[in-house]
């Protein structure tokens, strides 16, 4: 659940620049010959609508419509009391609170007389809400859409790039509070720790997950940790995420190196798979930041194409264990760091 | 599984339950939105982002996204099995229930969060096995809580009321609410809490409910309002408290006695048999009676409160119309938090354990109207 500052400051993300992706999506609606888009959100996946519009549910769940002309309406499932809140921290001003968003938002489709309709990535939808979908507005087509994930290109949109970096940024001092040895602390403090300087700083929320060195962290558990702990940190500033991860209580050098060489395994166009092949007898995972949840997993065959937001995670024996991550924005000739 | 198990009589309980409903399996699924049922059968915590358990009448199997297979195995189940993506994890579930000629229903738990991606895949690979919906009959299994699951309840508990001495600490004129929530974040962290369902608000009449922090700075005056919800071992439980910035107003004092009361109402009626609406009705009486009956609709108010566990707002809900009897063993917290035009929305409650003979309170925070810089 989020817990940090949710706030909509239109200095950092114009209002212009939300009403200019919103038109992309139009535009790509009108393109396939859709009537309208819906795009689901919850509190863990709300990449697309927050992309849209700059939503964040804190909790619970909800349906953003998009028609193919005028403006979005969101249903939320969330208390008629939290609608000033919702359009005082997103781009949206049709905010309706009820009990069943998916069920409303075809009641609302079938009025304006849409025959077909497009679902933002089919396959993040709970299944539960498409059949929701189908008894409410039997006439309509609802088809799979996924156009507006495919034309993100967030590596190439300035606004985007520069939220993420303030979230890389967040990410680097959090990692620095924690000084450079383990000192005595048990996972729950260090991710404690973490927690409280990346919040005090203006994360909206973080994930932190904590283990001893040769282990991919986990929940953090109240362990010895040894001399050296893997600390895999994500963080969200205002809907953007960032992944980062580090071995505490290595020498520096270890890690530079540790970090030059995750640099150098990919470039862009390569599939995960070819990387992970020179990640020295470690393991190599890849993620791009997402159509729906803050990163999505990729596969070995997939490729880092250009335009994306990857993160990559890689933990090798020939490093000691030691583990490490980074964000990176996918540009035509490298990997960015942001 | 040995019966030293703490998790072997939830996992007797489940298994009864599957001979009883004529399943052959059960798939509890959870993700980021909800891991409840994942967790009910796989109490471990795993950071995968969505995963399945997958019992049988002899044993237990999780599914997760890779690398978080490499997480070591728990006391329910015996083998863990990794994949990178969803539909590969789909296809690794239903390869095993071929294998393990599971069939021809399966009970599925959880599956109103899952994913079409999951749920299409498994479809499709489950062949002629039948998906049966399995979240109510579990569900009827969560409501009364088993000793692990009670001593879980009990740390969260514990772990709220520390929680809020850090509220009553941070909370000072020209503090920002974001501020005032990090600092109890980093407290329930580092005392062991896996995760932490938090609401502010802050200000007086023009406050009408609780969302995330904002950058409001408290000032002199205000009240400030929090549900604190700390989870443990998966389980949640939850302190509803309310602080003024210096001495209460007189709008404050009063509007607080109306809280206390009601809540004390909805404490003296918690007991086996009690309904969830008993409940409700014991707390709105309160409010009617002093003149403040309108301040009971959905207009002002959400819920009369709701039951704790793996969800921090489980059923039942307590309104007028859920005829849910209480047993022994449900974990709950009735709180009248609404708005009043005296002082703008208050919260009060406890969490509540309903015994043989009434209710026991789960968190032990005095039940008063705090002032910021107290001694929590």
């Amino acid at each position: 659940m989020k817990r940090g500052l949710i706030e909509w400051d239109p200095g950092e993300l114009p209002r212009e620049t939300l009403a200019a992706r919103g038109e992309r999506a139009q535009a790509l609606l009108a393109a396939a010959g859709l009537d309208a888009a819906l795009v689901y959100t919850n509190v863990a996946a709300p990449q697309l609508a927050r992309y849209l519009t700059h939503f964040l549910p804190y909790w619970n769940e909800g349906v953003l419509v998009l028609p193919r002309a005028g403006a979005p309406t969101l249903f939320v499932a969330l208390s008629n009391r939290v609608v000033p809140w919702i359009k005082r921290s997103a781009a949206v001003d049709d905010v309706r609170a009820c009990r069943q968003p998916a069920v409303e938002a075809a009641r609302l489709l079938a009025e304006r007389g849409a025959r077909r309709v497009g679902l933002a990535e089919r396959g993040s939808f709970p299944y539960r809400l498409l059949a929701e979908l189908e008894r409410a507005a039997p006439a309509i087509a609802f088809v799979d859409w996924p156009a507006l994930a495919a034309a993100l290109a967030l590596a190439t949109d300035p606004v985007e790039r520069r939220l993420r970096a303030r979230a890389r940024a967040l990410a680097e001092h959090g990692l620095r509070s924690l000084g450079d040895t383990v000192d005595g602390r048990n996972a729950p403090q260090l991710a404690g720790q973490l927690d409280l300087a990346l919040r005090l700083a203006g994360a909206t929320d973080t994930r932190v997950l904590v283990g001893p060195l040769g282990r991919w962290p986990g929940i953090p558990r109240a362990e010895p940790l040894g001399r050296a702990a893997n600390v895999l940190c994500e963080v969200e500033y205002q809907g953007h995420w960032v992944l980062v991860a580090r071995t505490l209580g290595l020498p520096a050098a270890d890690q530079h190196a540790t970090s030059e060489r995750l640099h150098h395994l990919c470039s862009p166009g390569s599939t995960v798979a070819e990387a992970a092949a020179a990640a020295r007898g470690g393991a190599l995972f890849a993620y791009r930041a997402g159509a729906a949840a803050p990163f999505v997993a990729l596969a070995e065959e997939e490729r880092l194409a250009v335009g994306d937001i990857v993160a990559l995670v890689t933990l090798s024996p020939a490093d000691g264990g030691a583990l490490y991550g980074d964000t990176f924005a996918v540009m035509p000739d490298r990997l960015e760091s942001l | 599984m040995g019966t030293e198990s703490p998790y072997a009589e939830r996992l007797a309980r489940l298994r009864a339950m599957m001979a009883a409903e004529r399943l052959d399996g059960l798939l509890c699924y959870g993700n980021g939105y909800r891991k409840d049922f994942l967790r009910y059968a796989h109490p471990a915590p795993t950071p995968s982002p969505y995963g399945f358990c997958l019992l049988t009448p002899e044993g237990g199997e999780l599914f997760v996204e890779a690398p978080w297979d490499t997480q070591p195995a728990a006391e329910t189940v015996q083998r863990v099995h990794g994949a990178r993506t969803p539909a590969a994890v789909a296809r690794l579930v239903a390869a095993r229930v071929r294998a393990l000629g599971l069939g021809p229903r399966l009970g599925l738990a959880g599956g109103e969060v899952l994913e079409a991606a999951l749920y299409d895949t498994l479809r499709e690979q489950l062949g002629p096995v039948e998906l049966v919906p399995a979240s109510h009959a579990v569900m009827e299994l969560r409501y009364v809580k088993d000793t692990a699951e009670l001593a879980a309840i009990r740390r969260a508990a514990a772990i709220a009321d520390e929680g809020w001495k850090t509220f009553v600490r941070a909370c000072r004129p020209g503090v920002p609410q974001y501020e005032i929530t990090a600092r109890c974040e980093g407290v329930v962290r580092e005392l062991g809490a896996e995760d932490n369902f938090m609401l502010i608000a802050s200000g007086t009449t023009d406050v009408y409910g609780m969302t995330p922090p904002s950058s409001r700075r408290l000032a002199a005056g205000d009240s400030v309002l929090t549900e604190f919800t700390p989870q443990v071992d998966g389980y949640y439980a939850q302190l509803c408290r309310t602080l003024t910035v210096g001495p209460p107003s007189a709008e404050q004092r009063r509007a607080f006695a109306i809280f206390r009361r009601a809540a004390d109402a909805a404490l003296a009626a918690a007991r086996p048999g009690a309904t969830a609406a008993d409940l409700a009705r014991a707390q709105n009486a309160v409010f009617r009676e002093e003149g403040f009956g309108e301040y009971c609709t959905a207009r002002y108010t959400r819920v009369r409160g709701h039951g704790l566990g793996l969800h921090f707002d489980e059923e039942p809900l307590l309104w007028e119309d859920v005829d849910f009897p209480l047993r022994p063993g449900m974990v709950l917290i009735p709180h009248p938090n609404t708005y009043l035009p005296l002082a703008g929305y208050m919260v009060f409650g406890d969490t509540l354990l309903i015994t043989e003979r009434g209710a026991e309170r789960l968190t032990h925070t005095a039940r008063i109207l705090f002032e910021a810089g107290e001694d929590g």
